[in-house]
């Protein structure tokens, strides 16, 4: 299923008005897009299967303050990345730098075509998420500033950030290495 | 001439084309000239190009899960509950009520035959057949 499938807003109502197939339903079609987010901030599938419950426990628990007159997205995008960055806060004592490799499932186990994606966990939790709603979402500066509630500049510095400092991360790499990770 | 530290400065604008054409020839300039401000850029490159490829992952089944089942009780549930603690409240108003009538209630009785004797001398044909 696309990470981008549409959402019709008759849906969305039956959903805020506690229809529990409609929810059921509404949570499939933003599966893939919250997972992708959340699987790009943990870079471990089980915190990202955790940290994607949390964002749709977050849905249900406050859908009422949806406006049904605004775009459902933006606002969905507001709340997933309170969520996500909350879980981030939450879980800090277990930073996805210091996962064991043991914790990956066989499949995601750090081969080192994966270097890139080892860098970006080392990098603060709003720079990997600004990098994962700019890359994998494909959202302006402007769009990722809404749905995190900061100013445009704000937005803009850690994106300047998570580059310089996914740069530095890979300059440590050996050349072959950091090469193979980023896959030119 | 640009020098290294004013390049870097101004890399990310410049690989990310957000210079306008004066300046991109400025860095330009610099990089024809300079390997390892051109290394910089490339690594850049790179770098964008491998978060741009990074393949979408297929999210588990059943992410609603804890949402519904965390979720607090669905509206019927809701409902039984609010209809339940309207009829307590009802219940408990009328036993105060009738508690109230029940102390009331010698007077009341003491006066029951004389209202219907009352009655009885205002509507004689009710008693008549």
């Amino acid at each position: 299923m696309s990470p981008f499938a549409e959402i019709p807003q008759p849906l969305i109502l039956r959903a805020r008005s506690g229809d529990a197939a409609a929810f059921r339903k509404l949570v499939d079609l933003l599966a893939g897009l919250t997972f992708n987010i959340a699987w790009r901030m943990t870079g471990h599938r089980a915190d990202a299967e955790d940290m994607s419950q949390e964002v749709f426990l977050r849905l249900h628990r406050h859908f009422a303050t949806y406006d049904p007159s605004l775009p459902f997205l933006p606002w969905f995008r507001r709340l997933s990345s309170n969520a996500c960055l909350n879980w981030c806060r939450d879980h800090r004592s277990k930073r996805p730098d210091q996962l064991a490799e043991t914790d990956l499932p066989a499949p995601e186990r750090p081969v080192p075509e994966t270097a890139l994606r080892d860098a970006v966990k080392t990098l603060p939790e709003e720079q990997r998420l600004v990098l994962a709603r700019f890359y994998f979402e494909g959202l302006s500066v402007a769009e990722i500033a809404e749905s995190m509630d900061a100013p445009v500049g704000t937005i803009k510095t850690w994106l300047y950030r998570a580059r310089e400092n996914l740069k530095s991360r890979l300059q440590l790499l050996k050349p072959n290495e950091a090469g193979e990770g980023i896959r030119p | 001439m640009m020098n290294c530290d004013e390049w870097k400065a101004f890399a990310q604008d410049y690989v990310f084309g957000d210079l306008n054409d004066p300046a991109r020839e400025l860095l330009d300039r610099h990089a024809a000239s300079c390997a390892s401000c051109l290394g910089e850029a490339s690594q850049l490159k790179r770098i964008d190009r491998g978060m741009r490829q990074e393949p979408a992952v297929k999210p588990p089944a059943g992410l609603w899960r804890r949402a519904l089942d965390a979720a607090p009780a669905p509206a019927s549930r809701e409902l039984w509950r609010v209809a339940a603690a309207l009829m307590i409240a009802g219940a408990i108003g009328a036993l105060s009520v009738t508690g109230a009538f029940a102390r009331q209630l010698p007077d009341e009785v003491q006066r029951v035959p004389k209202v219907l004797a009352e009655a009885a001398q205002m509507i004689p044909s009710l008693f008549q057949e």
